[in-house]
């Protein structure tokens, strides 16, 4: 008698269980906006693992205008993966590249070598400089290896980065830096220059091919102070 | 052993009821709008970039029928709540974001379910678009379905469209959005391309990089200089960042066709 009263409320909580998932998908299906389709339609779900993931960003450890807030992926010359937040509590010089430009980046490289000199040595490990590719199928990292050899570019103080389509437009829109693949296989993008502090927060940026010698200078000084 | 047994049952329901919100199936399925395959075709950029051939190919792919909307975007928000309007960070999008909603979780009476959401910046629709397993589309694509007319795959030529365009770029933000799709859908049986809101893009920067300064107006390296649409779109894209949030900005998602 006892067992007979403890099977009701049971099967009571099972029927209730399935009628709760049941209703669930009824609502979904009834708010979904979805027209009279003619063409090839295709629904496919999300890979949940994806979902989740998708914007998992480290809370609290960066402030709101640090570019480190990026879930970007990268590789480094060395086939190390990392991430920009890796940078952290270091001034940062960064500009996009890729190893085929004949133009404008190897302007870009040399003028971030010229700023280097110009930071005293015993300041110098406080900074890294950082290229990052947006030519991720050609820029392989044996290939970035090779630019870091031939440009003379040291780790660590030097990092070349490459990463996915994906991320690398996202970091470009985060340093409004602007980039289009043309029909000869490269690139038309902007020149641009980025300086963050400690916090990965931009605190200038050198536009064009020409170094603002002044502002740079002005902007090491407050690197130096700040750190 | 009984007692036991129901005190399972209680703690098994409970669990599987908070995996549901944490997986949220609901949210997606109604995140989830239906797509149409659009063939691979050719597109004509407005401007020639260094080295580039005048006509671009694109591959085929899907897109969704209409823009996000209010409803979507809420779902998107419940499961990831760091994009609410108090946690958003500044980087990903600027203090205009959802300003038009009432609270984080609240559009409000003032906004309609099934109007585009607007106030989102290219950070927040590149986050919905991976949380829903798709991507935005990138302008190539974006034009690609936006030339074609009622009943052709385009370009669209028409004068009157052209004439009507115009006057819908340059006119004020209504009040209040107008559902989508409201209006007749075009050839690939796509809706609001034009007339609702404008749209984000992957790519929506790069349409003119080599200095030509649309965003005054200049014209010089256009293909098309009677494209006059098409300049107030590439125009207005390279003027934007991409954590603006805007009242007449909003978006679709797109996919590969495998």
């Amino acid at each position: 008698m006892k067992k007979y009263l403890l099977i009701i409320p049971t099967a009571v909580l099972i029927i209730g269980a399935v009628y709760f998932l049941g209703s669930g998908n009824n609502n979904s299906e009834k708010s979904q906006l979805v027209g009279k389709n003619t063409g090839a339609a295709e629904v496919t779900k999300p890979d949940e693992d994806d979902c989740c993931k998708a914007v998992n960003i480290s809370e609290g450890s960066y402030t709101d205008m640090s570019i480190y807030l990026s879930n970007g992926k990268w590789t480094d010359q060395d086939g190390h993966k990392t991430e920009l937040g890796n940078f952290k509590n270091r001034n940062v010089l960064l500009a996009m590249f890729f190893a085929n430009c004949q133009s404008a980046c190897p302007v870009i490289v040399n003028d971030m070598k010229i700023i280097e000199k110009t930071i005293p040595e015993n300041k110098r490990d406080n900074y890294r400089f950082v290229l990052v590719s947006i030519d991720p199928e050609r820029d392989t990292p044996a290939v970035l290896k090779d630019y870091a050899k031939d440009y003379n570019l040291k780790s660590p103080n030097w990092t070349l980065l490459t990463g996915s389509k994906n991320d690398i437009m996202e970091l470009a829109m985060m340093l409004g830096f602007k980039y289009s693949k043309n029909n000869s296989g490269g690139f038309t993008h902007t020149n641009l220059i980025s300086f963050l502090n400690d916090k990965g927060e931009i605190i200038f940026q050198n536009d064009g091919l020409v170094v603002d010698m002044g502002s740079v200078s002005k902007t090491i000084s407050k690197l130096n102070e700040l750190l | 052993m009984s007692t036991k047994f129901i005190l399972i049952i209680f703690i098994t329901l409970g669990t599987y009821s908070l995996q549901i919100e944490a997986q949220n199936p609901k949210n997606l399925n109604i995140a989830n709008t239906k797509m149409v395959l659009i063939e691979s075709g050719y597109y004509t950029p407005l401007f020639r970039q260094n080295g580039n051939s005048e006509k671009e190919f694109v591959q085929s792919f899907y897109i969704d029928i209409h823009a996000v909307t209010n409803e979507q975007f809420l779902q998107f928000i419940k499961a990831n709540t760091e994009w609410t309007r108090s946690k958003v960070k500044k980087i990903f999008a600027d203090d205009s974001y959802l300003k038009d909603w009432k609270s984080d979780y609240n559009p409000g009476e003032n906004v309609n379910p099934s109007a585009p959401v607007t106030y989102v910046s290219w950070f927040a629709a590149k986050a919905y678009s991976k949380w829903v397993g798709k991507r935005l589309p990138t302008m190539a694509e974006w034009e690609l379905v936006a030339m074609a007319g009622k009943n052709n795959r385009g370009p669209n030529k028409d004068e009157k469209f052209n004439e009507n365009l115009i006057r819908w770029y340059l006119a004020e933000l209504p009040k209040q959005l107008d559902k989508v799709m409201s209006d007749e859908k075009n050839y690939w049986g796509v809706y609001d391309m034009f007339g609702l809101i404008r749209e984000w893009t992957f790519d929506f920067n790069t349409a003119n990089i080599n200095g030509t300064a649309i965003c005054g107006g200049g014209s010089a390296g256009a293909t098309d200089l009677t494209n006059y649409p098409a300049f107030l779109r590439y125009g207005f894209n390279s003027c934007l960042s991409a954590n603006s949030d805007l009242g007449n900005l909003g978006f679709r998602c797109a996919k590969d066709a495998k």
